[in-house]
């Protein structure tokens, strides 16, 4: 080893082994999503963000928010609920046979799940037993249902309801992962949060709605315009603060409105091949949607 | 073991019958004496920037309030500022140092391009300037590590580009042909920079790709330049330095060889592992993750090269290196980085761990360790070596080493042990999704408040380096400018006669 030569070809052999799997075969692979329209008559998911969201999304790399904030929900595994969307004409033995199945179901919960369909009879199954299940609950033309159920703390948290996928970040420059969660992941935060007053308040003070919070204050992106006693706030202002002569009005900025309009429009929950939505099922009639009041066995 | 009785390799004696004739030390010394002092000066105030820059991040992760209005010194720019302050600054331009030196060293020939190093070196200072000033004015490009704006991206890769070349002549035009193995790792380094800032910014900032491969090839980068480029260097530092301070041959250059090999080939397929779990295939990062374990290999080569050399001498061969040989000091504190920051980034190719721990405090004390700990210390050791060497003296202020090495010791110790602490207590609570998030990020708090502390002896410890770095210019300075120094009446004619 006593050429450069020797070195420099080594280390460009090696270089480029790397560059060619990390990159180029990525490439080949990722490279070649586009857009896609997930139900005939919608726009193509993901849709790009309008005008104001494309400007807050400048104002979100300017500050830095990735610092703190990751954008990528995560899921450990999932398991399958079992629903029962229709009782079919035989809804006793429906029930006989729930009790039956299920060991820890009591005859009065099987009848009360066969009668509030649809309902959700049991959890934590495995894609075979909920199949399984599902073939066996079938009295008078019953109907069972396995829905897909996405796992982990960050699905727990109300991060999102599905692991981010690479589908998601096509209309993203720079994509910002992040590699820290000191603040909550934002990927779904449009989902959770739609009101841009809200939003606002929390970037001026954070601490103002959320006491303790540990998020930095954005007061430079707001304006600070006295009112003095009297004077009837602006349209535009956020809030007002202060008593008597030092009161102020609180007005955003367009920065501020931007980054606000890019916030609301963090959705990624639509539900695509490789990582599914949960969809429970819709019930019949208005009257009996009690997904929520039926508790599993 | 004993020595091995001819040294071959060693950086203590000339090496192979030679064609042309060595040039002395001394005169290659200070033939680099301008571009060295320059770069290591730049070097030391930009890593005095950046710790101060993270110092301030360190504050405002415990005390949101802390300089919130000033837009350009919120946490969001500040990280990333200081980062780059530490990247590019500090580390690339100590690296340069190095690397000069060595190659004159070594090659046995003087230092043939001092002027346009200089200019070069301006040049590169300036994109940093720009790149640091970008972020904190917020045009950061949102991509880790590559943060700078295009144009200041642009002017640092131009300025590589000519300091590549004037040690790519350096080492051409060397009398002595036999390669040391420091000398490989200064080219392997030399060349991967290049490659990965080139492709990097082209494919990210240039001609972006699209989704999640920025993602991919963000973390490849980060992979390239911290294992090779930055990697390499100190590498050179610890494989040049050791023996020499240890006053022994280098134990086998052949297990050398095999390390060398092994990190090229597997480096450049680090840096991953962050994308465990996250939205990309998941071949991706598995890939990573093995390279990542497989580079315990030549870590492991590494360690056992330098214990034995080192064991291979007299009992005392490290005696001294927390006293009277600080410079020893700073490099045992690089091998014990190297060797813990290699295995914690071995653990974190573990799906298991990445997936609890991976988005936490631990990812930032990984970089602290990996950074402050194997790059920085074997830098500043080699400096404190390399700099009275070109100055021509010696070091004004021994005292002022042994207190920058033990604040380092104690910073590091302290920010890593206090973000990793941090990290796991967070990574827990994360997992469990009934804590509130708030109470998750609460918790940190103290541990937080310890790195901080960490940051701030670091610190400290950065500001003896540069009054020391101070006092040595101004000795140097003293046969040179003496004239003028006495025309502007800063020291007396009596006092600047102290030099060499």
């Amino acid at each position: 080893m006593n050429h450069g030569v020797v070195i420099f070809l080594g280390v460009l052999v090696s270089l480029a082994a790397s560059f060619w799997t990390l990159l180029f075969a990525p490439q080949l692979q990722l490279g070649r999503l586009d857009t896609r329209v997930l139900d005939p008559g919608s726009p193509a998911y993901p849709a790009p963000r309008p005008g104001l969201a494309q400007q807050g999304a400048h104002i979100f790399v300017s500050q830095g928010c990735a610092e703190c904030h990751t954008r990528q929900v995560r899921q450990t595994g999932v398991e399958f609920s079992l629903y029962l969307t229709d009782p079919g004409t035989n809804q006793p033995a429906l029930a006989a046979t729930l009790t039956r199945l299920l060991p820890g179901l009591d005859a009065a919960a099987a009848s009360q799940l066969v009668a509030a369909t649809p309902s959700r009879v049991t959890t934590g199954l495995t894609a075979k037993a909920a199949q399984k299940l599902a073939a066996q609950l079938t009295n008078g033309a019953a109907v069972a249902t396995p829905v897909l159920v996405p796992l982990g703390p960050d699905i727990a948290r109300g991060w999102g309801k599905r692991l981010s996928v690479a589908q998601d970040y096509l209309q993203d420059l720079p994509v910002q992962l992040g590699s820290l969660r000191l603040g909550p992941d934002l990927a779904n935060y449009g989902a959770r949060q739609t009101n841009e007053g809200i939003i606002l308040t929390h970037l001026y003070e954070p601490r103002r709605l959320m006491p303790g919070s540990m998020m930095p204050p954005y007061r430079y992106l707001f304006e600070q315009r006295p009112l003095g006693a009297g004077t009837p706030a602006p349209a535009d202002s956020l809030f007002v603060t202060g008593e008597g002569a030092k009161r102020t009005a609180i007005i955003p900025t367009g920065e501020a409105r931007a980054l606000a309009a890019y916030l609301v429009s963090l959705k990624a929950e639509a539900s695509l091949f490789e990582a599914p939505t949960p969809k429970i099922p819709a019930a019949a009639t208005p009257a009996t949607n009690s997904v929520a009041a039926v508790t599993a066995p | 073991m004993t020595p091995p009785t001819s040294m071959p390799d060693s950086p203590l004696e000339s090496t192979a019958p030679e064609a042309a004739p060595r040039e002395p030390a001394s005169a290659i010394d200070a033939s680099l004496r301008w571009p060295i002092l320059a770069l290591a000066t730049s070097a030391a105030a930009w890593l005095l920037a950046g710790l101060l820059l993270a110092t301030i991040a360190a504050i405002k992760l415990h005390a949101p309030e802390f300089l919130a209005s000033q837009p350009w010194l919120t946490l969001g720019r500040v990280r990333p500022a200081a980062l780059n302050c530490i990247l590019y600054g500090f580390a690339s331009q100590a690296g340069f140092a190095l690397a000069f030196w060595l190659l004159a060293r070594l090659g046995g020939i003087r230092f043939p391009a001092a002027l346009p190093t200089l200019a070069a070196y301006v040049l590169w200072n300036v994109a940093v300037t720009l790149g640091v000033g970008g972020i904190l004015a917020g045009q950061s490009t949102g991509f880790a590590w590559l943060e700078m704006p295009r144009g200041a991206a642009s002017l640092l890769l131009a300025a590589y580009i000519l300091l590549g070349i004037f040690a790519l002549i350096t080492f051409q035009a060397r009398t002595v042909r036999a390669l040391y193995p420091t000398q490989w790792f200064v080219l392997g380094a030399l060349f991967a920079f290049p490659w990965a800032f080139g492709a990097a910014t082209q494919l990210l900032l240039a001609d972006p790709v699209r989704g999640t491969l920025q993602a991919v090839i963000n973390g490849w980068f980060t992979g390239v330049f911290s294992h090779l480029w930055l990697g390499g260097l100190a590498l050179a530092a610890l494989y040049y330095f050791l023996p020499r301070l240890a006053n022994q041959p280098l134990h086998s250059s052949g297990l050398a060889a095999f390390a060398f090999w092994n990190l090229v080939f597997f480096g450049g397929f680090t840096g991953l592992t962050g994308l465990i779990g996250g939205p990309v295939p998941r071949w991706i990062p598995a890939v990573s993750g093995a390279a990542t374990v497989c580079l315990l290999l030549p870590l492991a080569c590494h360690l056992a090269n330098w214990h034995l050399t080192v064991r291979g001498g007299r009992a005392d061969a490290l005696r001294g290196a927390w006293g009277s040989r600080p410079e020893l000091g700073f490099l045992l504190v690089s091998v014990a980085a190297c060797a813990l920051s290699g295995l914690l980034e071995a653990a974190f190719a573990f799906p298991q761990v990445a997936d609890l721990l991976g988005l936490t405090y631990l990812g930032p004390a990984r970089q602290a360790l990996f950074l402050h700990g194997f790059i920085g210390a074997a830098l500043l050791g080699a400096l404190y070596v390399i700099l009275p060497a070109v100055a021509g003296t010696t070091l004004p202020s021994p005292g002022l080493v042994r207190a920058h090495l033990h604040l380092t010791l104690a910073g590091l110790v302290l920010l890593v042990a206090g973000l990793a602490l941090g990290g796991v207590v967070q990574g827990l609570r994360l997992a469990d999704a009934s804590v509130p998030f708030l109470t998750v990020v609460k918790g940190t708090t103290p541990f937080v408040g310890l790195s901080t502390l960490g940051t701030t002896l670091l610190l400290l410890g950065q500001v003896c380096f540069l009054v020391q770095l101070g006092r040595l210019l101004r000795a140097t300075c003293d046969t040179v400018c003496r004239p003028l120094w006495v025309f502007l009446g800063c020291c007396s004619p009596a006092k600047a006669g102290g030099k060499s």
